[in-house]
């Protein structure tokens, strides 16, 4: 049986407000998976309630058939890694050191050792093009750069699981292409990789499954091709578009009206 | 890949060596300055033959005493004491991510100060410091559920703190004017501070309640670097956020508490130093913690030679240099912004 990340059940409500009403899900490995939707739809919430953020309203998220909220958040993390949007600008440690701080999980574990830490570090600041920023401090960086640098400590934390919130949001049109072409390369490293992307045409390139979120529900679920067309994308942002074949390269092209 | 785990080594190597420097002068000149003044090389004789060694001629037995009975004892409790104020400083600035956080600021020195004119009604020093460890646990365990919404405003924080400290310490007065004034410290211990009742016995008592208080600040210095990323992402990365805050709180508390129970509240140590120490040796907190705990036992050492020699032959307590001396000095460092490069 492989590796796979369940949610069954889950919904997740403030007050009487429903984020997110009840939904299943099943994610297992060699798939980058995109979540997209507008705004508020629920992307976020559905993200941190698969890393395990939050207890569920009702239902339950399991690794492996294990509940989440069984794992110590030790163990947890050396599951899971997330990646959120926000997180604090003022870190005033050296770029290296921060990345370093993703090893954390794996301290004092057997077949680990600080040598190993500082390749990994090293390996990761250099396939996310940080190499030559790693002894400038965290804060004096610019946003790009601060979304690069957490995602290289969130990639170096090695999990089996990886859950992203927007990765390139603040990144330029060929970093964020660069930057995509790694994350997909770690889905085809035998890890769960669930991202949520607000630019619906790096989803339909990069993702090998796209899950559609609108007003707290799961409203299509499969490949980008299948899942995003005209008619949904144009009901789901209630704003006109269309799906074409893309110019370029096999797959759609997704027009904004 | 020299500087991935430990970034500012060179530098924190570096700070602490200069700092211990400077506190090994200020021990030297608080032993040979005061109302009977001794000259450096008797300082050294006394020294070298109470640790069994004959240098020069006998030392002058005046000289003797002084420097052992009564400047000695003081100025080693001294040092625990703005050790104490540094490190717990530097401690809740990290844990708090709030670089005005301070035991005092926060009410924990308010509470210890209750605890200790308390334990002072027994007429011993055991008591008050006992008294003020666990005052100072109490009211740091009222912070952890003042600190709930922290994240949310640093100011209103303090602010929250500010309150507590300032209703603890009405009651600190009226310990201090209802009891037996024999026993009790008067109210000016309790605010600013003073070294002169030092005794060897002093040292003991406050070592051993705040040795292992320091100890578990020192061996946090990975979970407050982890801290920084702010609290969600220190658990994402495995961190026990309300277990590792808890034991940063009671280290906190046992250790201020037993300072001030020992020598009463000596202001601004806890703020100025580390933030003087993070920009000279970076802001991992290994350097942050072990650096302010030396910076601040200097600190207290040169404040309290002040608080002898400025209105001598009387003593003034030390906190009104500390915080005269502190207060404008806190206000330059805050106008700029703290950018250490490494």
């Amino acid at each position: 049986m492989t590796f796979r990340l369940a949610a069954h059940g889950v919904s997740y409500r403030v007050g009487r407000t429903a984020i997110l009403h009840p939904l299943d899900l099943e994610l297992t490995p060699g798939q980058l998976v995109a979540v997209v939707g507008p705004n508020g739809a629920g992307k976020t919430t559905l993200l941190n309630l698969l890393g395990g953020e939050m207890p569920p309203s009702t239902g339950s998220v399991t690794i492996d058939g294990t509940p989440i909220r069984e794992l110590a958040a030790l163990e947890l993390a050396r599951l899971r890694a997330l990646l959120a949007q926000d997180g604090p600008s003022d870190i005033p440690f050296p770029v290296a050191a921060v990345v370093s701080l993703g090893r954390t999980p794996h301290r004092r574990v057997a077949g680990n050792s600080a040598s190993r830490d500082a390749a990994v570090v090293a390996d990761t600041m250099e396939e996310m093009g940080i190499s030559h920023i790693a002894d400038r401090l965290f804060a004096t960086l610019s946003s790009g750069e601060r979304s690069l640098v957490s995602l290289a400590r969130v990639l170096a934390q090695e999990s089996p699981i990886l859950l992203l919130d927007e990765p390139t949001g603040a990144l330029d049109v060929a970093i964020e292409e660069r930057t995509m072409d790694r994350i997909r390369s770690r889905s085809n490293d035998d890890r769960i990789v669930v991202s949520v992307l607000h630019d619906l045409n790096v989803a339909a390139k990069y993702a090998d499954r796209s899950i559609v979120v609108s007003r707290g529900e799961i409203v299509a679920d499969g490949a980008p091709e299948e899942v995003l067309t005209s008619e949904l994308l144009s009901e789901v942002y209630r704003h006109p578009m269309r799906v074409v074949p893309h110019p370029l390269r096999p797959g759609p092209l997704i027009l904004v009206g | 890949m020299r500087t991935i785990d430990d970034p500012f080594g060179a530098r924190r190597r570096r700070v602490v060596a200069v700092l211990s420097v400077l506190l090994t002068g200020a021990a030297v000149a608080n032993l040979c300055v005061g109302p009977v003044s001794v000259a450096p090389s008797e300082v050294l004789r006394v020294l070298a033959r109470a640790i069994g060694l004959t240098i020069g001629d006998e030392p002058d037995s005046r000289a003797r005493a002084v420097v052992l009975t009564i400047r000695m004892p003081r100025i080693l409790v001294g040092v625990v004491a703005g050790a104490a104020a540094g490190i717990t400083g530097a401690a809740l600035q990290g844990l708090f991510r709030n670089p005005v956080a301070d035991p005092h600021l926060l009410g924990i020195g308010p509470g210890a100060s209750l605890g200790g004119a308390l334990g002072s009604l027994t007429g011993a020093i055991e008591g008050a410091i006992a008294g003020g460890a666990v005052g100072g646990i109490l009211a740091a365990l009222i912070v952890r559920k003042l600190g709930a919404a922290r994240a949310a405003e640093p100011s209103r924080f303090v602010l929250t703190g500010l309150a507590l400290g300032a209703a603890i310490t009405a009651w600190v007065g009226f310990v201090v004017f209802v009891a037996d004034r024999t026993r009790v410290p008067p109210i000016d211990f309790w605010l600013l501070g003073n070294l002169g009742a030092s005794t060897w016995g002093t040292l003991g008592t406050l070592t051993l309640t705040s040795g292992i208080g320091v100890v578990a600040l020192l061996g946090s210095a990975r979970t407050l670097d982890l801290l920084s990323l702010g609290e969600a992402d220190a658990r994402r990365l495995g961190l026990d956020v309300d277990m590792a805050t808890l034991v940063i709180l009671l280290g906190v508390g046992a250790v201020i508490g037993a300072a001030v129970g020992a020598v009463g509240v000596v202001v601004f140590i806890g703020l100025v130093i580390p933030h003087l120490v993070r920009r000279l040796a970076g802001a991992a907190h290994r350097g942050v913690l072990l650096g302010s705990a030396i910076g601040g036992a200097l600190m207290m050492l040169l404040a309290d030679l002040g608080a002898r020699v400025v209105a001598s032959p009387q003593e003034v307590p030390v906190g009104l240099l500390t915080a005269a001396v502190g207060g404008p000095f806190f206000l330059w460092l805050i106008r700029k912004p703290e950018v250490p490069q490494p």
